[in-house]
């Protein structure tokens, strides 16, 4: 009968079809088990069904253990032998397939500990002497808890980061001909119109066309402030829409997204190799045969040169045999590793591979670029002297029709000016524009224009024009009908964080330099503003790479900071590559760490983040390996004339212990403030 | 008597361990039976991956496939770092991954404990 026709009979049925009480079921036809119990349990059972089943068989056992039952032995091995038939059939076929194959494993190491303990107890329970019952049913039963709390940590540690894709949107609302559908996420194309809702999910990555709102891109780019979006902006897919509506064009759609290439990327880094990880893989190798050999051995001093009694040697040689843990050696690495990179994931910092870590730690020099990076790379206005408005307003009138790069920051500036229509408009090559604003003739440019145009610059103006100049910025006077109205100063502004994260870096031991083409005198006034360490200046694009290399010959650890897309050679030479993104624009295959975000402060943060995993990662081999080295000396009896022995159960129970104290260190990283 | 025995009974196992673990056996590689612009080669998860070793035909997508048989948790997970990828097996539920072997040479993968090792062999 099959379990499809259980399932229907169950009314009829003595036990309502349930599988175990099934096996024992005499009275019905309808559970004549067709299939043998091992094989059923196996396919029906979950890990934690099982362990309830034992646990319910052993706690007489437990109970035994200061008090007496009736029945005494007997009673001990009919509690224990369905705990070695319903739990130890998943560690005895491993263990056995295993052995087949040359292999050996923690499954080998817990079947031998407790066959050895069930038969002796046999064998002891015919021929009267003491048993040792509870150490077999207590030893499946530790070590079937111990992976019950592994499974639980470990479900933590793994699913934060593919949860992400689980919070995209499941449909969109397009534009079809004049038709507004709704559509599910797979159907989309790039180049449909979305319509986006207040508090709605942005279903895929796309460029605005009409429509404004705040933007809430923290699931994406760590961001927690609603960015302003409007037409022609870039918006990333799964992230919500506040208050304003919209509709944007699709750019990307399923694979291509930002947010599916950052879980695609984190899952890689999250089964890459570390490096450190050599040696415990190399031990792992020989780890349980040797401990098999040191357990003959235990037995052997004990019995043979001792000369305890033989039950006695042998309790010896099933401590050690079930205290090592090789688990704990193979979970250090991995684990923490899945936790750091899914943690750095959700704040933006995506780090490649375990490799990382380990350069990481290293660095000692952070190497930046200057535009974009240290910069906004966007020119404004830092300064108007003279009527602010009037000056800004006169000066915008006339860039509306210049091409200008310091335009766009004038304008930018004069958003909320009303503008003049300019006639006979002139643009004077390297020196600024002119035009004629209602009957009156007016320029925006340097001091030679104004002097060509015979303007004169009062010597309170040209302090004004010296001061500014020094500090990097760009000066160009203003003049309307013959005079002088005032100066506008124009600069590429460092971040508003760039200060407090290059103080951030300097206080973690970093020395920083920037990188730039730019000419010396504006490179050194950024610099100071930031408070930058050193400053290498007038650098053209292509010897970027080359100025890292030059630093890396003279022993430096050297992290380079840029933006992907321009940077990726200097990028590609430095020890640790940090790439800076900004939205979707983020070059994702360049550089070891990935920053979605466009801040400084985020290198700071992921530097802490790999040091910290790092970290995490040396503790925890560092316990696994102090463990082993501790718990079999113990095991073995070695500390047994100081008091100091440990029963075979108790040390099955440290063994699955140690596993999980490994999986919660690594997941407790996720506490970690960065 | 029973000393000299019983010794002499854990010298014999002690080499046989010594054998039977660290000894030189014979590991079964299998190719990937190639169909078209596709290879497709299946590894059962008990007690270690068989077959231990695969070859693949450089530059041809490959599908392994995982058929885990072994309840043992130490199978629950399978990583393959070199190529990015990992999932968790269930028993008797077939997991295919599909891989681009470009690079030639000899790629590791393991359980998420590392204690099982197989080998992927790309050759062109």
């Amino acid at each position: 009968m099959s379990a499809g026709d259980m399932t229907a009979d169950k009314d009829l049925c003595c036990c309502g079809s349930d599988p175990i009480l099934c096996e024992f079921c005499t009275t019905n036809d309808c559970c004549q088990p067709t299939q043998s119990m091992a094989n059923r349990i196996k396919r029906r059972l979950s890990l934690r069904q099982v362990f309830f089943i034992c646990l319910v068989f052993s706690l007489p056992m437990l109970y035994m253990m200061v008090a007496d039952l009736p029945g005494g032995h007997w009673t001990a091995f009919l509690l224990t032998t369905p705990i070695m038939l319903i739990g130890g059939p998943r560690f005895f076929s491993s263990g056995w397939a295993a052995f087949k194959n040359h292999k050996a494993n923690m499954d080998t190491l817990i079947t031998i500990g407790t066959l050895t303990a069930y038969f002796y107890s046999i064998y002891a329970l015919l021929a009267h002497e003491h048993v040792y019952f509870e150490i077999a049913a207590l030893l499946i039963v530790f070590i079937l808890l111990g992976q019950v709390f592994e499974e639980l940590t470990k479900g933590r540690a793994s699913q934060a980061v593919e949860k992400l894709l689980h919070l995209q949107a499941k449909d969109a609302l397009v534009v079809r001909g004049k038709q507004e559908v709704r559509i599910p996420l797979a159907d989309l194309k790039v180049g449909d119109v979305i319509i986006v809702k207040p508090g709605e999910k942005i279903p895929t990555d796309g460029e605005i066309v009409s429509g404004e709102s705040y933007v809430d891109e923290s699931l994406v780019t760590g961001e927690s402030k609603p960015a302003h979006k409007q037409a022609g902006d870039a918006v990333i897919g799964a992230s919500l829409n506040t208050t304003g509506a919209f509709r944007f064009k699709a750019t990307k759609v399923g694979g291509e997204t930002l947010l599916s290439q950052i879980v695609e990327l984190v899952k890689q880094a999250q089964t890459s190799r570390a490096p450190i990880q050599k040696l415990a893989d190399s031990i792992s190798h020989y780890f349980v045969p040797i401990v098999l050999i040191l357990s003959i051995v235990t037995f052997n001093i004990w019995f043979e040169l001792v000369g305890v009694p033989l039950n006695i040697a042998l309790l010896y040689a099933v401590a050690v045999v079930v205290i090592a843990c090789p688990c704990a050696l193979g979970l250090a690495t991995p684990t923490a590793l899945m936790v750091g990179v899914g943690l750095g994931a959700r704040r933006g910092i995506l780090i490649k591979s375990g490799e990382v870590l380990e350069k990481a730690k290293s660095i000692k020099t952070i190497v930046m670029d200057k535009t974009g990076t240290i910069t906004l790379g966007q020119p404004v206005v830092t300064d108007v002297i003279g009527d602010h408005d009037k000056v800004l307003a006169i000066a915008a009138s006339l860039e509306q029709q210049s091409e200008h790069p310091l335009a766009k920051a004038v304008l930018e500036a004069a958003q909320k000016l009303k503008l003049d229509t300019v006639k006979s408009f002139k643009a004077y090559e390297g020196q600024g524009i002119g035009g004629v604003i209602g009957s009156k003739k007016a320029f925006v440019g340097t001091a030679d224009l104004l002097h060509e145009n015979n303007i004169t610059i009062t010597d309170e103006t040209e302090t004004d024009w010296q001061r500014l100049q020094s500090e990097a910025k760009t000066v160009v006077g203003v003049a309307s009908g013959g005079t002088l109205l005032g100066l506008i100063a124009i600069q590429d502004a460092p971040k508003a964080s760039s200060r407090e994260a290059i103080a951030l870096l300097g206080k973690q031991g970093y020395e920083t330099i920037m990188l730039t083409g730019d000419n010396k005198a504006t490179a050194e006034a950024i610099a100071k503003d930031v408070g930058i360490d050193r400053v290498i200046a007038e650098v053209m694009p292509a010897d970027k790479a080359n100025t890292i290399t030059k630093l890396q010959t003279k022993s430096h650890h050297v992290a380079f900071v840029g933006d992907g897309i321009n940077d990726a050679p200097a990028l590609a030479t430095a020890h640790l590559g940090i790439a800076m993104g900004s939205g979707t624009d983020v070059a994702i295959e360049s550089g070891d760490i990935v920053l979605v975000k466009n801040d400084l402060l985020d290198v700071a943060r992921a530097l802490k983040l790999s040091k910290k995993t790092f970290g995490r990662i040396k503790l925890n081999l560092f316990w696994a390996f102090v463990y082993n080295l501790a718990g079999i000396p113990i095991a073995a009896g070695v500390f047994a004339s100081a008091g100091l022995t440990l029963n075979p159960a108790l040390a099955g129970l440290a063994m699955a212990f140690s596993s999980v104290s490994v999986v919660t260190s690594s997941v407790l990283l996720a506490k970690v403030k960065i | 008597m029973e000393q000299i025995i019983i010794a002499l009974i854990s010298s014999a196992l002690i080499g046989a361990i010594v054998w039977w673990f660290f000894g030189k056996h014979q590991t079964e590689a299998v190719s990937a039976e190639v169909v078209g612009n596709l290879q497709k080669v299946e590894i059962v998860v008990e007690g270690g991956y068989k077959p231990e070793v695969v070859r693949l035909k450089a530059g041809v997508p490959a599908e392994l496939t995982f058929l885990r048989k072994s309840a043992s948790s130490c199978f629950d997970e399978v990583l393959l770092p070199d190529f990015g990828k990992q999932a968790t097996l269930l028993v008797n539920e077939p997991y295919t991954f599909t891989i681009q072997p470009d690079k030639i040479g000899t790629f590791t993968y393991s359980c998420s404990m590392r204690m099982f090792f197989g080998k992927i062999e790309v050759r062109p």
